[in-house]
C-alpha cells in the first residue's frame, strides 16, 4: 500500500519531526517546504500521475491540499505577531507548528482514506492535534474551549467507533476492506435492526465531529478561541470531512438497508443545524463567534445535501469546496481583525473596520457577501444545487421548501449583523474618531488570493478542473444512498 | 475459557456500574483502576482463545497507561474535595435502578453476536457510560465518565479484534490511549487556570 495514500499524509508526519528537531529560525523554511510539497501533490494530480480512490476522494484532497497551503502561508506572519502580543515562548510556537503539520497530514489522510477504520484514526488524530492547537494561546477562554471541544467530540468519537464496527458486522461487510464495499461482497440483511442502531450511533458520533446540531455545543467556542489558521482549517475541512465519511458509511449500508432511515436522519439533522444557525447568528458581536455558527449552518447545507442526493448530493460536494474557500477567507480576516484591533468583538473596538484598515474591511465585505449565498459568489451556486436537488424529490420538497426559508433567515441575520464591524455607529457622513491602523501587507495578502478564488471559484472551478468535476458528476449524480 | 471471558466483563461492567454511583476522588480513581485491570484481563482472555498476540501489547498497554499514568496524571493535578455521589438512598436506589434497567437494555443488544452474555454485559457497560456522561456536568465527573467510556470501547474492541486486521486494531486502541492522555492534560490546564473543576464555580462551563 505504499502510494500516495500513505506518501502525502506521513510527509506532513516528517515536517512535524522537521519542526520538533529543528531550531525556530528554521520553521519559515520548513513551512516552505511544506507548501512546495502541497504543490507538488496537487501538480501530479493534475498530471494523472497519481488519483485519488474515487473522484470525491480526489475531489476532497484538491481542497484539503489548496486551503492547507493557505494555512502554511497566513500562520507565518499571524503567529510572528500573535507570538509577539501575546509573548508566547519559542518552544509554544515550535508546539504550534509541529501540531499544525500533524493536523494537516491528518485531514489529508481523511480526503485519500476510504477504509472505514482508518478514517476514524485519522479523525482521531485530526481532533486529538486541533485540541490541544485550540488551547496553545494557553487563555482561560482557550482552555474552556478546548475542553468543551474535547468531551463532546471524543463522546462523538466513541459512538462512532462503535457504531461503525457494530453497523458493518451487522450486514457482515468486512472491516478491512481498503476500497468502500467489494463487488464480491453480497451484504447480509439478516439483522437490518441492528445495522441501523450502529448507523445512527455512528451518525451521532460522527455528527458532533461536524458540529450538526444538536451536537455542536463545542464548535462555537472552539471555532473563535483557536489561531486563526486552525479554526480556517476546523470549520473549512474537518467539519466536511466528518460528513465525508458518514457518506462513505452510509453508502455501504444502503445496500443493505432502507435507505429513506438514513437520508431522513441526514435532513434532520441537518434542518435542525440551520435552525439553530438562523437562531443564534443574529446576537453574535464576536466576529469569529459569527462565522463560527455560519459554519453550523453550512455543515447543515452538506447534510441535506447528502441527504436529499442526486444533484443535491452534488451541490453537496461542490459547497464543500465554496464552503471551505469562503470560511478560510473570513477565518483568516477575523484573525487580522483580532491582532490588529486586539479583540474581535464589535463592543471591545472592532468597528469602524472598512474605514481604518481597508483592506481588511474590504475582505471582509467580500467574503460576507459570498459566504450567505449571493450570487454570482462561488457558495451561491452550491447552495442552490443542493435546494433544486430536493426540490427535485417530490418526498423532499418540504424539508426544500423549510431550508430554503432558514437560508433567507440567516442570509438577513448575517446581513444585518456584518455593518457593525465595516462601519462605524453614528450619523452617516462622519467619519469615525479613531484613526486608521497600518496593515501589514504579510497578512494581508494571503487573504487576497484567496479572495480572488472566492471571486471566480464558482463559475471557474468545474471549468478549471473538468476532468475531476466530470468524473465527481458522474459518480455522485445517480446516488441516492 | 467463555465463563472466564465473561467474568472478566462482569467485572468491567461492575466498576462501571461503580464509577458512575460512588462518585467520590478516592474512590472514583480504584474503581478506574479495576475497570482497566478488567480490560487488561478481558483482552488477555481474547489473546489465549482467539490466538492473537497482537493483543498482548493492548494488555501492556492498558496496564501502563490506564492503571499506572493516567492515575498519576490526575492525582498530581486534578482534585477536587467534592464527593459527588449519591447521597440520599432514595438517589442511589434510583441510580442503582437506573443501572440495572441500561444492564438489561445492554444485555437485549448483545444478542447481537455470537457471544450474547459477553456482548450483553460490554453494551450494558457502555450505556451506563453514555448516562454517566449525561447525568452531571462537573469537569471532574465528565472526565472519569469519559475515560470510563474510553475504557468500554477499548474492552469492546478487543472483543472485535479479530475481524479487523491486527494493525489496525493496534492503532485504534494507541488512539483510544491518546485521548485518555489528552483529556487528562487538559483537565488539568482547567484546573490549573480557572482553580476549581467545579462547574458551579466556572462561569462559561455552565453552558
Amino acid at each position: 500500500m505504499m502510494s500516495p495514500l500513505w506518501i502525502i499524509p506521513s510527509s506532513m508526519g516528517l515536517f512535524a519531526l522537521a519542526t520538533w528537531t529543528f531550531p525556530p529560525r528554521a520553521f519559515s523554511w520548513i513551512r516552505r517546504l511544506g507548501i512546495l510539497a502541497l504543490l507538488i501533490a496537487l501538480a501530479g494530480q493534475v498530471a494523472n500521475l497519481w488519483q485519488g480512490t474515487d473522484p470525491l476522494a480526489s475531489w476532497y484532497f484538491v481542497t484539503v491540499a489548496v486551503f492547507s497551503i493557505f494555512a502554511l502561508w497566513y500562520s507565518g506572519p499571524y503567529i510572528d505577531r500573535e507570538a509577539e502580543q501575546h509573548h508566547w515562548s519559542p518552544s509554544r510556537v515550535k508546539l504550534y507548528y509541529v501540531l499544525l503539520f500533524v493536523f494537516l497530514g491528518s485531514l489529508i489522510a481523511l480526503a485519500l482514506w476510504t477504509n472505514l477504520l482508518w478514517l476514524w484514526i485519522a479523525m482521531e488524530i485530526a481532533t486529538l492535534s486541533s485540541v490541544v492547537l485550540a488551547a496553545v494561546p494557553d487563555t482561560s477562554a482557550a482552555v474552556e474551549a478546548a475542553w468543551k471541544y474535547v468531551m463532546v467530540t471524543e463522546t462523538g468519537a466513541m459512538f462512532a467507533l462503535f457504531g461503525t464496527v457494530l453497523a458493518l458486522s451487522a450486514v457482515r461487510s468486512p472491516l478491512f476492506a481498503w476500497h468502500q464495499a467489494p463487488l464480491h461482497v453480497i451484504l447480509s440483511t439478516q439483522r437490518q435492526h441492528w445495522a441501523l442502531v450502529g448507523a445512527y450511533m455512528a451518525l451521532v458520533g460522527y455528527g458532533a465531529k461536524a458540529g450538526l446540531a444538536p451536537f455542536h455545543t463545542w464548535l462555537p467556542d472552539a471555532h473563535s478561541e483557536a489561531p486563526a489558521p486552525i479554526s480556517a482549517l476546523l470549520s473549512g475541512l474537518k467539519l466536511a470531512g466528518a460528513l465525508v465519511i458518514v457518506y462513505r458509511l452510509f453508502r455501504i449500508l444502503s445496500l443493505a438497508l432502507p435507505a429513506v432511515y438514513l437520508q431522513d436522519a441526514l435532513i434532520l439533522l441537518g434542518l435542525f443545524s440551520l435552525v439553530i444557525a438562523a437562531g443564534f447568528l443574529a446576537f453574535q458581536r464576536d466576529l469569529k463567534r459569527l462565522w463560527a455558527y455560519s459554519s453550523i449552518e453550512h455543515i447543515g447545507i452538506i447534510s441535506l445535501g447528502v441527504g436529499f442526493g442526486g444533484i443535491a448530493l452534488i451541490g453537496a460536494a461542490l459547497h464543500i469546496w465554496t464552503h471551505a474557500a469562503s470560511k478560510t477567507l473570513l477565518f483568516h480576516n477575523a484573525g487580522t481583525v483580532r491582532l490588529l484591533y486586539h479583540s474581535s468583538d464589535v463592543r471591545q473596538g472592532a468597528s469602524s473596520i472598512l474605514y481604518r484598515t481597508p483592506w481588511t474591511g474590504a475582505l471582509l465585505a467580500l467574503g460576507s457577501a459570498a459566504i450567505v449565498g449571493l450570487p454570482p459568489f462561488a457558495p451561491f451556486w452550491s447552495e442552490w444545487l443542493v435546494l433544486a436537488g430536493g426540490f427535485h424529490q417530490p418526498a423532499d420538497r418540504v424539508f426544500a421548501l423549510i431550508a430554503a426559508a432558514l437560508v433567507i433567515i440567516i442570509f438577513v441575520a448575517i446581513a444585518r449583523r456584518v455593518p457593525d464591524w465595516l462601519f462605524a455607529p453614528g450619523r452617516m457622513g462622519v467619519g469615525p474618531k479613531r484613526g486608521t491602523i497600518k496593515e501589514p501587507m504579510a497578512l494581508v495578502l494571503p487573504s487576497a488570493v484567496l479572495a480572488c478564488i472566492v471571486v471566480v471559484g464558482g463559475l471557474a472551478l468545474p471549468i478549471l478542473a473538468h476532468p475531476l468535476w466530470s468524473q465527481l458528476v458522474g459518480e455522485l449524480g445517480t446516488v441516492h444512498l | 475459557m467463555s465463563t472466564a471471558t465473561e467474568l472478566a466483563a462482569g467485572l468491567l461492567w461492575l466498576a462501571t456500574v461503580a464509577m458512575m454511583i460512588v462518585k467520590a476522588p478516592h474512590s472514583v480513581m480504584t474503581f478506574y483502576r479495576v475497570q482497566a485491570f478488567a480490560d487488561a484481563l478481558l483482552t488477555a482472555l481474547m489473546a489465549v482463545r482467539d490466538h492473537l498476540p497482537m493483543l498482548w501489547v493492548f494488555v501492556g498497554l492498558a496496564v501502563a497507561v490506564r492503571i499506572i499514568i493516567i492515575p498519576e496524571i490526575v492525582s498530581r493535578g486534578l482534585n477536587t474535595p467534592r464527593d459527588y455521589s449519591a447521597k440520599a438512598p432514595l438517589g442511589m436506589g434510583a441510580l442503582v435502578l437506573y443501572a440495572l434497567l441500561l444492564t438489561a437494555g445492554g444485555m437485549l443488544v448483545g444478542r447481537i453476536g455470537p457471544d450474547p452474555i459477553l456482548l450483553g454485559l460490554i453494551f450494558a457497560a457502555m450505556f451506563v457510560t453514555f448516562v454517566h456522561l449525561s447525568a452531571r456536568y462537573e469537569v471532574w465527573s465528565m472526565l472519569w465518565a469519559l475515560l470510563s467510556l474510553d475504557t468500554v470501547v477499548d474492552a469492546g474492541l478487543s472483543v472485535f479484534a479479530q475481524t479487523m486486521p491486527e494493525g489496525t486494531a493496534l492503532v485504534i486502541y494507541a488512539m483510544s490511549l491518546s485521548l485518555a492522555i489528552v483529556l487528562a492534560f487538559v483537565a488539568q490546564r482547567v484546573q490549573h487556570l480557572k482553580k476549581s473543576l467545579d462547574v458551579r464555580e466556572l462561569e462559561e462551563l455552565t453552558g
